[in-house]
């Protein structure tokens, strides 16, 4: 079901659009992440994030340029206006810059907390003077010259950010910063003083739902509005809303102007603006020169809730939230469907309230259930009182916040448990750390490689070893640590680099590992000696295929379960690769095709 | 009706509190991880009604350490409805352990959960709830 606020958005934006005319779409872009305007012609440049591949333009022949040699999961891009090429080189805490050919030219920041040094840098935007950088790890907007010399850091502590991922420059010469996690948009001088601030959280003009890219020109700056699925724009000089579209696609695939998760913008200097959409693969382009788009139909009944990119079993529980929401979904997965037993949660920063979640873990012999919050930056302990298994019911007073700490770490990751440790990692420096009953913070020895993306943690070993499984989303390996039968060697590795984004893995039953591979839209599964054991899924819509498929977990009937987020679905396999069940939360589907001959509702 | 000087009436409670027991109705509950026991006094000495704005009175005991709680934090909701109070709830820090709290007012007939967040020198929020069914 769409949430009613979506609703009410989509109708506040069928009203007809001059900017928000749909030009083109150009899809198939799997990893497309950012979109720069391209300073000597009415195009935009794109940047595939997966590949390092930039692509000048969309007209036949447009060139493009494999700047992969020298990149590691970038996420930002601009052209300068002499026509120099600057991507934020995320996975490695840089950026780096090329001439026209894709030679590179010169690079500047590096990781550590240092002046110049950043942190997950998400964007850039050039000027003839200056180069802005959102520092979006230490919270903070950093100014260079445009060959890399360091001119000042504007203090995120004053300005209170938190995770900005957009940023651009207007012709005045004025810093415009998408605050994603406030959302907010910020106007800022080049020294940091706040000269505009537009939006709070919501869905009527003017607010925003995680304020993600953005563009200035013209006088008027242009947002892409993550989770309200829409771009906004506003007059650079006044701040006051110009215009708005994104009519929200009611089935997953929609195009021809329907928006869904945009995450960055480029304005044209002809006017257009294009938007990339790196959930549909696609970007599109709109201007006056468009079409209106065709008004949204009502919802199909098998539409399901956003599902987010994050899940958590043990025992009966399976548990996953919605982002559009912030709230958290607990399902009981031991009828014949899962039952919904809860939703709850709602969006803020006071205590149990939710920011942005990049893990789940639920504990079903204590009842527990924990939330790491990047976006509050604190890891949540709520106590469950889960109806009796005999009769699942729908209760949304069944988790009672009972703690909340402050992280200790400043890239939060994925969080596991085993009987007495609550362990979470930090993506950015490669650390875990260990919380223990009394919210200390412990550093733990746990040999992490530089991007740990998730984790699976099984106990001690006979040697007193901890056994932990870790998956490095930059190596595309896991490695295994402390003795895992079966293992012919010691700390073996598991090599996933036929794999074109896995993002999570679990451990079966068997002990083999089911790993998704978001950008390849499959699933695979791996002996823990490494041997590759069975694949399945393509991308698709329909039972057994997946669209960016983003977690998996493993329930304690050893089925396999894909939150497949593209879809906003679930679905349930056997290790093998046997579909049994697609659900989410409102129905579930045990037969094919869709719509099934039987289907069943859930609550 | 409301106090017209909620300063001048902590001290009041305070010191009736030090001298003779205090006033209002006593109630406590533990936080949900056993780390802290929260007992409040809540004044006009009655049940609370809808719409009646109240006054407590809050003592915060550590069980486990004798830290002192670096905040306190009370707030009221109603989970069904997905709100909370139209009054803000301010405490003012009588002492190490103790708090007050005025102008509290659940508006509404209903379900609400009161919510006492007791944080301590770490930053970990330890929460004790209560609900109330006002008719």
């Amino acid at each position: 079901m769409l949430a009613p606020a979506i609703l009410l958005t989509l109708l506040a934006q069928a009203e007809a659009s001059e900017l928000g005319k749909w030009v083109s779409t150009h899809e198939n872009l799997g990893g497309v992440r950012a979109v720069a305007a391209m300073p000597n012609a009415d195009d935009a440049a794109v940047l595939n994030t997966e590949t390092g591949v930039v692509q000048l333009g969309f007209a036949e022949k447009s060139p493009t340029l494999d700047l992969s040699y020298s990149l590691h999961q970038p996420r930002g891009l601009a052209i300068a206006p002499n026509g120099r090429i600057y991507v934020a080189d995320t996975g490695r805490h840089r950026v780096m810059y090329f001439n026209s050919d894709g030679e590179m030219l010169g690079g500047f920041g590096g990781p550590g907390d240092g002046t110049f040094r950043m942190r997950n840098p998400h964007a850039i935007d050039v000027s003839d003077t200056i180069a802005v950088v959102t520092d979006t790890g230490h919270n903070r907007i950093q100014v260079f010259e445009p060959d890399g010399k360091h001119i000042r850091n504007l203090d995120g502590k004053t300005l209170g950010l938190r995770g900005p991922e957009g940023v651009a420059i207007d012709d005045a010469g004025h810093i415009w910063v998408a605050d994603t996690h406030n959302h907010r948009v910020l106007c800022l001088d080049d020294h940091g003083q706040v000269l505009r601030a537009i939006g709070t959280w919501g869905t009527f003009p003017g607010q925003f739902m995680e304020p993600s890219g953005i563009d200035a020109g013209g006088g008027r700056v242009v947002v892409t509005d993550r989770l309200n699925h829409r771009v906004q724009v506003f007059d650079t000089d006044t701040g006051a809303p110009i215009e708005s579209w994104g009519m929200h696609a009611v089935f997953p695939r929609q195009g021809e102007g329907k928006v869904h998760y945009p995450a960055d913008a480029a304005l044209l200097s002809g006017g257009d603006v294009v938007i990339a959409e790196p959930f549909e693969e696609r970007v599109q382009r709109f201007g006056p020169g468009g079409k209106d788009i065709e008004p949204p139909t009502l919802a199909p009944r098998d539409v399901q809730s956003h599902f987010g990119p994050v899940a958590a079993t043990d025992g009966r529980f399976f548990c996953t939230w919605e982002p559009e929401l912030r709230a958290i979904h607990i399902f009981d997965l031991d009828r014949k469907t899962p039952v919904r037993l809860a939703t709850f949660g709602e969006p803020g920063e006071a205590p149990g309230q939710l920011g942005n979640l990049t893990a789940l873990e639920i504990d079903a012999d204590r009842n527990r259930l924990w939330a790491v919050d990047a976006g509050n930056h604190r890891i949540h302990e709520w106590t469950l009182s889960p109806p009796p298994p005999e009769k699942p019911r729908f209760d949304p007073s069944i988790a009672t916040l009972s703690r909340s700490a402050p992280l200790a770490s400043a890239g939060p990751g994925d969080l596991g448990t085993t009987e007495d440790d609550l362990i979470y990692l930090d993506r950015t420096s490669a650390r875990a750390w260990k919380l223990n009953d009394t919210g200390h913070h412990t550093p733990i020895d746990l040999p992490l490689s530089r991007d740990p993306a998730a984790a699976a943690l099984a106990g001690i070993d006979a040697a007193g070893q901890r056994r932990a499984a870790i998956l490095d989303a930059s190596d595309k390996v896991i490695r295994l640590h402390g003795q895992w039968p079966g293992t012919a060697s010691t700390e073996p590795t598991i090599s996933l680099t036929d794999l074109i984004d896995p993002v999570d893995f679990a451990v079966a039953g068997d002990k083999s590992l089911i790993v998704v591979d978001r950008g390849g839209h499959q699933v695979h599964r791996f002996a823990i000696n490494g041997t590759p054991l069975n694949t399945w899924g393509e991308r698709g819509s329909d039972h057994g295929q997946f669209w960016r498929p983003a977690a998996v977990v493993v329930d304690h009937h050893d089925r396999v379960i894909v939150l497949d987020h593209g879809n906003h679905r679930a679905q349930m396999f056997q290790p093998d690769g046997t579909w049994l069940m697609t659900f989410g939360t409102g129905r579930a589907w045990t037969k094919r095709p869709t719509p099934p001959a039987t289907e069943t509702e859930t609550d | 009706m409301r106090p017209a000087f909620p300063l001048l009436t902590a001290c009041m409670l305070l010191s009736l509190g030090c001298s003779t027991g205090r006033p209002g109705i006593k109630q406590s509950a533990t936080t949900e991880d056993g780390r802290y026991r929260v007992t409040w006094w809540k004044t006009p000495p009655r049940p609370i009604e809808a719409n009646d704005y109240f006054e407590l009175y809050v003592q915060v005991d550590d069980l486990k350490t004798n830290e002192e709680p670096h905040d306190f934090r009370f707030d009221a909701t109603m989970p069904a409805h997905r709100h909370g109070m139209n009054t803000v709830a301010n405490p003012y820090r009588l002492k190490r352990d103790a708090w007050s709290l005025h102008d509290l007012n659940l508006h509404m007939p209903g379900e609400w959960v009161m919510t006492f967040d007791v944080t301590d020198q770490n930053g970990v929020l330890h929460r004790a709830s209560e609900t109330v069914i006002l008719e």
